[in-house]
């Protein structure tokens, strides 16, 4: 490398970093607050951001509700109050029904704002990983569109309600109907209770004179721990986006 | 009717309840309007409106939301963040999108097609993750607001009303 290479090459860099760096925290003053925007993402893609406020000779450092809109747009508004307290709680801040906060003064002011960013951000991600535990619906849209595609849809029923040796009527995701015979697919998100309903159905229908063959349909293996274990005790597993032989496999 | 549909239908306001007072904690003021799709009102689809009564001529935010009936899940189909207080939107990763990585500015649309997964019938998971740019002249609420009727295909938004936000002699930004 020539030394003509390298001088174009470092303030490239130099003018790259201080460009996106000047960016990762923002800065703004509004009436009598100020805002910080944090390099932590909601998985919205939009930054965790905390207000700053006088009360006296104290700074009031809070999150301004961002992280109680992140939710509730998605319609988990009621579990903020539970789990922000919870988290918050690790760093000593306060919360009420929508807000992340603590007082300090001057000395303390860049601790609270970072303790206050991470907890906002903290607790939008629990919250949103709760929300991905229930996503079965999800898995049944893509399962459906999947069995008919590969099936056809005259032979698969969306939805239908299948009566298990109990008596008690399940209602599957679908059920597939071919010459060898009838075959259940159920879509199970990785919450537990998902699990033990696919579980119990199953066992269900296995105790039939007649069982179908019961196939459980996963968003993500790994994801399921040991409760892939449990599925598997009563049914056959499959993941959402395996072949389709993977799939002709699970019917057969 | 599908997500698909309610995104792509043309829709009315039914009725514009007018913004909320500023919430005590956050400033926050906003409104759910009730949307209909040829005269009908669809069960749990709003128009959400919202903005910070101190940010003044900025951070406005409309977003078309879909409770999920008989959950309390609700749904964002698209959204529409004007000079968002909170800066730029940040995409993630995803194979074959044009704006996939990319950071956009803060004025931004979370499109319904940029969000929706055709093949498997669904909205990406993370509240509307893919954002791009709006237009660049876009720089008033005024301009703000046909900008956002055309893209979610309201026919009625003039109806909103403007923002009564708290002006002050504060320098900002």
């Amino acid at each position: 490398m020539t030394m003509d290479s390298h001088a174009d090459i470092i303030p490239s860099i130099t003018d790259a970093v201080d460009r996106v760096a000047a960016e990762l925290v923002r800065v703004s003053h509004w009436g009598q607050s100020s805002y910080i925007n944090l390099p932590l993402f909601f998985p919205s893609g939009t930054a965790a951001s905390v207000r700053i406020s006088k009360i006296g000779n104290t700074f009031r450092v809070d999150d301004s509700g961002f992280a109680f809109r992140e939710i509730e747009t998605i319609g988990f508004d009621r579990s903020f109050p539970k789990i922000a307290a919870r988290l918050a709680g690790v760093e000593r801040l306060s919360t009420d029904r929508r807000v992340i906060y603590t007082d300090t003064d001057e000395a303390g002011l860049y601790r609270a704002i970072c303790d206050v960013g991470f907890a906002s951000h903290a607790v939008v991600s629990e919250i949103y990983s709760r929300a991905a535990d229930d996503e079965s619906t999800d898995v049944e849209d893509y399962l459906r569109e999947r069995l008919e595609s590969i099936f056809g849809s005259s032979h698969v029923e969306p939805e239908k309600d299948i009566i298990g040796a109990s008596s008690h009527a399940w209602k599957v995701s679908a059920t597939l109907h071919l010459p060898s015979g009838l075959t259940v697919f159920q879509a199970v998100g990785t919450h537990a209770y998902s699990v033990y309903k696919a579980s119990t159905a199953f066992h269900d229908l296995n105790g039939l004179p007649t069982p179908p063959r019961c196939v459980a349909v996963v968003k993500d293996k790994e994801a399921m721990g040991v409760n892939l274990n449990v599925l598997a005790q009563a049914g056959r597993v499959i993941q959402g986006d395996q072949t389709d032989d993977a799939y002709r496999a699970a019917a057969a | 009717m599908s997500l698909q549909n309610l995104a792509l239908a043309q829709k009315a306001i039914a009725q514009f309840p007018g913004w909320s007072e500023p919430e005590d904690e956050t400033g926050y003021c906003w409104f759910n309007a009730p949307l209909a799709i040829t005269g009908v009102i669809e069960q749990g689809f709003v128009l959400h409106g919202g903005y910070l009564k101190e940010v003044y001529d900025a951070n406005v935010t409309f977003e078309l939301n879909f409770t999920i009936p008989g959950q309390r899940k609700r749904c964002p189909i698209a959204r529409i963040d004007w000079k968002a207080l909170r800066g730029g939107h940040s995409n993630p990763k995803r194979s074959g999108i044009a704006v996939s990585g990319q950071r956009v500015s803060d004025s931004h649309h979370h499109a319904f097609d940029l969000n929706w997964v055709e093949s498997e019938s669904r909205m990406r998971f993370g509240n509307l993750p893919m954002a791009e740019d709006i237009p660049q002249e876009i720089q008033s609420f005024e301009s703000l607001l046909p900008f956002v009727g055309k893209s979610f295909r309201i026919n009625n938004i003039d109806v909103v009303t403007p923002p009564k936000w708290e002006y002050t002699l504060f320098d900002h930004g």
